[in-house]
């Protein structure tokens, strides 16, 4: 069930309603939101809720044998156990047939057939998403930051809908605690009803209208078009994937508080950064954070010099390209990330060894040329890595590549509308900070009939001028 | 990824007079009953308002009594819209500025039809059912005589003798189909690339079939195409999404013998339309799906084409099931047309990945296309 759907607007609001009436008893309302979410994610493939409630089985069992471990060399050997059987079943379900296929081609080099068969698995929605979450939970369950919660509050933390199939990745941590205080909540609809129409505009309308109007064609065949759509398709696909996916965390972090849930920021103007390390604190932070507190710090951060730092940087990355997909180019946006990442750190501290004349006290003034040159060299490294993230194969990535220097000529795909909503995409990032929250007070302020009327109205403008059918999103089965 | 700094304060928002932070003096904050109110108003005063999209996304739906109950439920809402006016605003706006939009999506609507009822952005469910997600169908365990070996049909032998292509006239191939025939057209460009002069254009019209000519019509298109085109061949994929009801003067269900003899009369139909001009055509069958129920199905799809294009003078059937087959079982992996392991389908089981429409392209469609326009070359 996708969340711009009738279906789903109709879904959404029976359990809304029936999560307040029940908010009251806290047990049912558990088993009922639980029901829900099972149902959520049962219209995909019954199949898949199976692995569901045995990884939440698992997760639970090996949390309170964490919890019950009376030394810290056993409980940190459960930890390990634990998420390695988290990463296993990631493993079998997602990267077993890459794994096996990159190896026959590795060993038909040496002329060696490969041992392994090829299965055929279908790949679960969300997995990547709910193993994540379960990881949290247990690994602070053994950082002792954390009390194993009870069989039913944990059930609905790695089911609850809202946030099953694509994010953001909700710690443990944040999300167990306010089961318990739900009850007797008002909420901030401002921001919620906001998020969601702002998400639901970004998806509908603005990705579907990139994605047809240029991005999957000159992706599809890049050899048939000229420089010029070639550069504006890549534009164009970092405006598509960054309204797709954060419009569909938008609505999801819009439903969960009109639930009474607070879900971390997803997203935060990530176009508008100056550096990499600054776009990774604001592009998917949820997966930012998350890597970086069970991936990055555990492999030693940055406290162990200056190659070991580089050496984490490129680990974190690759995997977290690893994450989003199993394909050799995913490996490759990891590996350019993770290398920008450690020249940047490394050109950072050369220039702060520099003896530089600064005025004491103050934070050196940077002229806005420097400014400038750091937001397109950072922009324009995304882009790169974004034809990698959306090529289906090297070839693809290669030819676009080749072609923006190689291929003049007419550009009939690159319209006044496509260059008009990339650049507002992007335009939108530099607005003062604050912009939006104004305009979310503005509409809380309105009376519940106005508030209505201009949701409604939202709605409207939304399907006019969405397209009859919605791009397939880009993040599920990652 | 942010790295050694503190994450933002993201998780740390205000929660309301139970929490222990204060609501901010800006926002103001509504209890549950009235954010529910305001919800449920918005959403029955948007359905009013695009009561128009509702109903075509409803009368989209595969025949059944998802749709009856759909369209029953629309069809009052559509009166309240007619009656209040509250609908024009939606059309208005299609008007206005859809244009502005529109043009470029790729919109699937026959020929002659108007488009803008078609504005359903609310549902893409419809292209997730259509995508051939549906319930099971007979699974016919028919004799799989369509799929043995090569190219076959009849062949074009009252055709006359083809032209050869030329730099300056080169050979003018249609691709047509479901959003199956997607990778097929770049793999076609590049394949032919070197060996034959052909201008390949590729229409994948999504969520399309021969089962809804109410949704996508395809005869007629190809008529309208084929007329101002005039290509020297059209290659065909389609039917992922014609495993459901059809309804000629009443519904036909999908699992009554009739069914298939309608769907074969369609499928002659089409192929009229796409041969009128004098195109030939290679009819693409279906590979092996994931899912067994609809491989079942689509099986029983892929022998009405091939019985169809047989029988038709100038179509040939390219039969996919073996080819895109591990020992006649589905494979996500296959050796490609470069002798590597590829991954040959996408996660849903259904479609082509480029490298999988390669190997297709490669293995059977470059030689038939060779074979009849570069026969010396």
């Amino acid at each position: 069930m996708l969340f711009p759907t009738v279906q789903y607007a109709i879904f959404f609001a029976i359990v809304l309603v029936a999560s307040w009436l029940l908010t009251p008893q806290p047990v049912r309302w558990k088993l009922f939101m639980l029901g829900a979410s099972y149902v959520f994610y049962a219209a995909w493939d019954p199949r898949f809720l199976l692995l569901l409630a045995g990884v939440t089985v698992f997760n639970q069992v090996m949390a309170l044998r964490i919890a019950a471990a009376d030394d810290d060399d056993r409980r940190r050997a459960l930890v390990r156990w634990t998420v390695a059987g988290d990463l296993a079943v990631l493993g079998w379900f997602k990267y077993y047939g890459f794994f096996v296929a990159s190896m026959a081609n590795l060993l038909a080099r040496f002329g060696v057939s490969q041992p392994f068969p090829l299965l055929e698995i279908v790949l679960p929605v969300g997995i990547s998403f709910f193993t994540f979450q379960a990881i949290s939970y247990v690994v602070d369950i053994g950082r002792g930051k954390l009390e194993p919660a009870s069989h039913l509050d944990v059930a609905v933390f790695l089911a609850f809908f809202p946030q099953l199939v694509a994010g953001p990745i909700v710690r443990a941590r944040e999300f167990l605690p306010q089961l318990a205080t739900r009850a007797g909540q008002v909420l901030d609809t401002g921001r919620a009803f906001g998020l969601i129409t702002a998400g639901l505009f970004k998806k509908v309308v603005v990705a579907s209208f990139l994605a047809s109007a240029i991005v999957d064609e000159v992706f599809a065949n890049p050899s048939a078009y000229s420089s010029g759509e070639i550069l504006v398709a890549v534009y164009g696909y970092a405006a598509q994937i960054y309204t797709d996916f954060s419009g569909y965390t938008d609505i999801a972090i819009g439903c969960a508080m009109l639930l009474g849930f607070t879900f971390p920021d997803n997203f935060n103007r990530p176009y508008a950064a100056t550096t990499l390390r600054d776009f990774w604190r604001r592009w998917h932070m949820t997966l930012s954070r998350w890597l970086r507190d069970y991936l990055y710090i555990p492999l030693g951060g940055s406290a162990h010099g200056r190659a070991r730092t580089y050496r984490n940087l490129m680990l974190t990355m690759l995997l977290g390209g690893l994450w989003h997909g199993a394909a050799w180019t995913f490996v490759a946006w990891g590996a350019l990330h993770g290398g920008w990442l450690a020249l940047e750190r490394y050109l950072e501290e050369r220039r702060q060894a520099r003896p530089a004349p600064r005025r004491p006290g103050l934070a050196p003034l940077e002229p806005w040329w420097i400014e400038t040159r750091r937001w397109l060299v950072t922009f324009h490294v995304v882009c790169l890595g974004w034809v990698f993230f959306r090529a289906e194969s090297f070839d693809v990535a290669t030819t676009m590549l080749t072609r923006l220097a190689t291929a003049p000529g007419p550009a009939p795909l690159v319209t006044v509308p496509v260059l008009a909503v990339i650049v507002a995409t992007i335009a939108v990032q530099f607005l003062p900070e604050g912009t939006g929250e104004a305009i979310q007070a503005q509409f809380s302020r309105l009376p519940l009939a106005g508030q209505a009327l201009a949701l409604a109205g939202a709605l409207v403008v939304i399907d006019a001028l969405g397209p009859p059918g919605v791009a397939p999103f880009i993040y599920f089965q990652f | 990824m942010s790295t050694d700094t503190e994450p933002r304060a993201a998780a740390a928002r205000p929660r309301g007079p139970s929490g222990e932070e204060e609501t901010p003096p800006t926002r103001r904050w509504l209890s549950p009953a009235q954010a529910v109110a305001v919800l449920l108003a918005a959403l029955l005063l948007g359905a009013v308002m695009n009561a128009s999209s509702l109903a075509a996304t409803a009368e989209r739906q595969p025949f059944g009594w998802q749709r009856s109950v759909a369209v029953a439920v629309v069809g009052p809402v559509e009166a309240l819209a007619e009656v209040t006016g509250l609908g024009r605003v939606h059309a208005w706006l299609v008007e206005g500025l859809g244009g502005w939009f529109r043009p470029a999506i790729r919109e699937p609507a026959a020929p002659g039809e108007p488009t803008g009822t078609q504005a359903a952005g609310g549902d893409p469910a419809e292209a997730a059912t259509a995508e051939g997600e549906q319930d099971a169908t007979a699974e016919g365990e028919q004799d799989a005589t369509a799929n043995d070996g090569a190219t076959r049909g009849s062949e074009t032998d009252d055709a006359g003798p083809r032209r050869s292509p030329t730099e300056e006239d080169p050979l003018a191939v249609w691709v047509a189909g479901d959003s199956l025939v997607e990778p097929l057209g770049a793999a076609l460009s590049s394949a032919l690339e070197g060996r034959l002069p052909a201008e390949v254009a590729a229409e994948p019209q999504y969520s399309t079939g021969l089962a809804r000519p109410d949704y996508f019509d395809w005869p007629a298109h190809a008529g309208a195409t084929v007329g101002e085109d005039d290509p020297d061949l059209v290659v065909v994929m389609l039917g992922g999404n014609d495993d459901q009801d059809m309804r000629g003067d009443e519904v036909i269900h999908r699992r009554d013998d009739e069914w298939l003899e309608e769907y074969r009369g369609r499928v002659d139909d089409f192929l009229d339309a796409l041969t009128a001009q004098g195109a030939e055509v290679l009819w693409v069958g279906l590979p092996v799906m994931q899912d067994a129920t609809f491989d079942g199905a689509m099986r029983e799809l892929d022998e009405v084409y091939a019985a169809g294009a047989e029988d038709h003078p100038r179509a040939t059937y390219v039969p996919t099931r073996d080819l895109l087959a591990d020992d006649g079982g589905y494979a996500t992996y296959l050796e490609g047309a470069d002798g590597g392991v590829e991954r040959m389908r996408r996660d849903d089981g259904i479609h082509l990945t480029p490298d999988g429409g390669r190997l297709l392209v490669e293995a059977l469609l470059a030689q038939a296309i060779l074979e009849r326009w570069a026969p010396d070359g």
